[in-house]
């Protein structure tokens, strides 16, 4: 029936009537004015979708909203966090990350040997620690770290040095200041693992951290790199895996004591030559947090929660962000009970970024809904009534020949259908190819269209009222008797 | 397949609740046409075209608005009223078996062409005949009559509504449109609604058409606040089963008509030269 030749010409007279010398102003203004405030509209809520869908994704990709850190006052609390928190976290998508911890405001973190040296890690592990490498711009240092394998057939050599994160911008004092600090807490560290054994190896101990700490370097973070708003109060980041070495070094009892004393020798350029043995986590703290049982407190534990946000479309009308209330309360509880948060603003920042954002989203949806249906079928609707009253007699003298009734409803339900089909995909094709940056077409698309169909379904009956005298149960074909 | 409209009476046609016409029928309550020549006689606004509007389905209620116990109209064997019949059926047996000449002439602001193509578009070499630079709007009554009847008179539909289709055609014309009638009659047409003030007297005293039915329209007004206006006007039906003679008559005269207007123009010419 519908795309026939019939129907295109059908079509096309109904068109050539409605664009009529007598009529042909008052049509084409009425049309310009329904495209105008269309494309206005839709215009409006793309520029507005556009800002916030920006923030959205910025908010979606910010790393600082996947990992939080809790404080620990002990080992004990340590212990007693893991025996009563570990589950429950588990169950609201959280993990504690086990290889990395801030003490005295310095990240102590595992550094991960591009050469495969680590056996044995869950996915989340892997996850969470390269998380954390991108989120205190690490990643080059960690690659850098190892400097070569397997020197010797079964020795590492790695970097004597630690990255100073936020002090790019300190002055000389503040910095060499930081530098004394962290190599004296370096020393303490080094004396708590040294205190646990009782033999001549203290001495291997304190031999190896007095060399390592002495010829400690520092190297100043990329210029580049912006410490991470969240987690700016991190000074400096160190590589856990000295901690290793003396850890090595204190269980070792298959070695003698001199082998001991030459495991790990300290190159002037800043390096460290060692077993490629030592490098790697001890095994007293395999699947443990490391070193808990150390008096390295008060620290603050990582939590990493990956899918704390996501994106999370409403009945398919619009795309907001979905944030894990559950665990933010938790968090929220954890800190009130005393594991205090490392930056308990970034939560409340995040909350209400994320709630802000909702709020705008949702409020720039409603409103292009409820602009858009309403006038997409108000000026249809005034379309439909031009036509009736203008063509009135027209449509009976056709309808009196002509079993075209399925036809005329079509065409005057398409007609401004197609217009706003075409202004609405003129818009869109601008916005992609000016706007759009990458991904997130289908949380546009899905609006647009869904508001396109509740037109066409909301104006289907109301054209069919419009044309009421035709279709309805009270024929009127006026030509026969009445004439023009 | 033989055509019938059988109509009970009384049809109420009612307009806006305010203004109702009621026809009645003076003997049977029901009235049936089938094949033949049924010429309605009447005065002006007697409700001649409302009742033929009402036959072929162009005005009045249909389906569940049209009241089954107040009468109603029945073609073949689709009653108007009853229930599920609407709009689409209705249209559906008015392009298939109606052929609806209107008083006035009337066109869709087109091409006579693609009124041909919309309006009929059953015969593609007629088609072609037509125009397509030629607007009806700029054409004289006469002529516009003329068009309309090749657009709209159907051979094969049985039904024709026809509604003073002579009142402003020249003897020529006339001529040729009673020879379309004959001719449509021998092939599909069975029943013809005819309506002509000018024929009047000549088919009253035609034995060849018998009187049979007299339709009292009564048509009442009521307005808010005023008084109402009733008013009852009467209708004649004359039918005539076999019109084929008719029809040969009425050819033979439009032709000695249309012999004598030429020689009426010669003698003219004559004269003046």
């Amino acid at each position: 029936m519908f795309f026939s030749r019939d129907f295109l010409k059908l079509q096309v007279v109904c068109l050539k009537m409605l664009f009529r010398k007598s009529t042909r102003k008052r049509f084409v203004f009425l049309v310009f004015t329904f495209l105008f405030m269309l494309g206005f509209n839709t215009c409006s809520y793309l520029m507005k979708f556009h800002k916030t869908e920006t923030l959205k994704r910025e908010v979606l990709a910010e790393k600082a909203f996947k990992v939080f850190f809790t404080r620990m006052r002990s080992t004990n609390d340590f212990e007693r966090f893991l025996f009563n928190h570990r589950r429950p976290l588990q169950d609201l998508g959280a993990n504690i990350v086990q290889k990395a911890f801030i003490y005295q405001n310095n990240l102590y973190i595992h550094f991960l040997s591009p050469f495969g040296l680590e056996t044995g890690q869950s996915i989340d592990e892997i996850e969470a620690m390269q998380l954390l490498y991108h989120m205190f711009n690490l990643s080059r240092a960690v690659a850098e770290f190892y400097v070569a394998d397997h020197v010797d057939g079964y020795r590492s050599r790695v970097k004597n040095q630690y990255v100073d994160y936020n002090g790019n911008r300190l002055d000389e004092d503040t910095v060499r200041n930081r530098h004394d600090t962290l190599k004296a807490d370096l020393g303490d560290i080094a004396d708590m693992i040294r205190s646990l054994s009782r033999d001549k190896r203290k001495d291997v101990i304190h031999s190896v951290r007095n060399t390592m700490v002495e010829n400690l370097k520092r190297i100043a973070g990329s210029k580049d790199d912006d410490p991470n708003l969240y987690l700016s109060r991190v000074e400096i980041i160190v590589p856990m895996n000295f901690l290793h070495i003396w850890s090595h070094i204190q269980q070792d009892n298959t070695t003698d004591i001199m082998d001991l004393l030459y495991s790990v020798s300290s190159n002037p350029e800043g390096s460290i030559e060692t077993d490629s043995a030592f490098l790697k986590v001890p095994e007293i703290y395999a699947g443990e947090a490391l070193y808990k049982d150390m008096d390295i407190y008060p620290r603050y534990a990582p939590i990493y929660v990956p899918d704390l946000l996501k994106p999370h479309w409403n009945w398919l009308l619009f795309q907001n962000i979905r944030l894990k209330k559950d665990f933010m309360d938790y968090l929220n509880q954890l800190h009130f009970n005393g594991h205090y948060l490392f930056s308990y603003e970034k939560s409340q920042i995040l909350q209400d970024k994320v709630k802000n954002l909702n709020d705008d989203i949702q409020t720039n949806h409603i409103h292009f809904y409820l602009t858009d249906v309403s006038m997409g079928i108000a000026f249809p609707f005034m379309i439909s009534l031009f036509a009736f009253i203008h063509l009135k007699t027209e449509i009976a003298f056709l309808l009196m020949y002509k079993n075209r009734v399925r036809e005329i409803l079509f065409i005057f339900w398409l007609l401004p259908l197609s217009l706003m089909f075409l202004v609405k995909s003129g818009i869109l094709t601008g916005y992609f190819f000016y706007l759009h940056s990458s991904g997130g077409g289908l949380a546009l698309l899905l609006p647009l269209l869904a508001s396109f169909v509740a037109v066409a379904a909301g104006f289907y009956p109301i054209n069919k009222w419009c044309f009421n005298q035709f279709f309805g149960d009270t024929l009127n074909l006026y030509a026969l008797h009445k004439g023009r | 397949m033989q055509s019938c409209f059988r109509v009970k009476f009384p049809l109420i046609l009612k307009w806006d609740d305010a203004f109702t016409i009621t026809f009645t029928s003076s003997q049977a309550p029901l009235l049936e046409f089938k094949s033949g020549f049924y010429f309605l006689c009447g005065d002006n606004g007697s409700g001649k075209t409302t009742f033929l509007n009402m036959l072929a389905l162009t005005a009045g209620n249909i389906g569940k608005k049209a009241a089954a116990d107040n009468g109603g109209i029945a073609y073949n064997t689709e009653a108007y009223n009853r229930p599920g019949f609407n709009h689409i059926q209705a249209a559906r047996i008015r392009e298939q078996q109606f052929c609806i000449f209107p008083q006035k002439a009337f066109f869709l602001p087109v091409s006579t062409r693609d009124n041909y193509t919309i309006l009929n578009g059953s015969d593609p070499d007629k088609e072609a005949g037509f125009s397509d630079r030629e607007y009806p709007d700029l054409l004289s009554g006469g002529q516009q009559q003329k068009i309309l009847m090749d657009i709209i008179l159907d051979e094969k539909k049985p039904v024709w509504f026809l509604d003073e289709p002579l009142s402003n055609l020249d003897a020529e014309r006339r001529h040729y449109f009673w020879e379309i009638l004959e001719k449509a009659y021998q092939q599909k047409l069975q029943i013809i609604f005819f309506i002509d003030h000018g024929m009047g007297n000549e088919i009253k005293s035609d034995p060849q058409f018998c009187y049979i039915e007299t339709l009292c329209a009564v048509t009442e007004n009521r307005q808010k606040n005023r008084q109402p206006e009733i008013g009852r006007r009467c209708i004649e039906i004359y039918a005539n089963d076999s019109p084929d003679d008719f029809f040969k008559r009425k050819i033979r005269e439009t032709e000695n008509a249309t012999a004598a207007g030429l020689n009426e123009k010669d003698l003219s010419r004559e004269s003046k030269t």
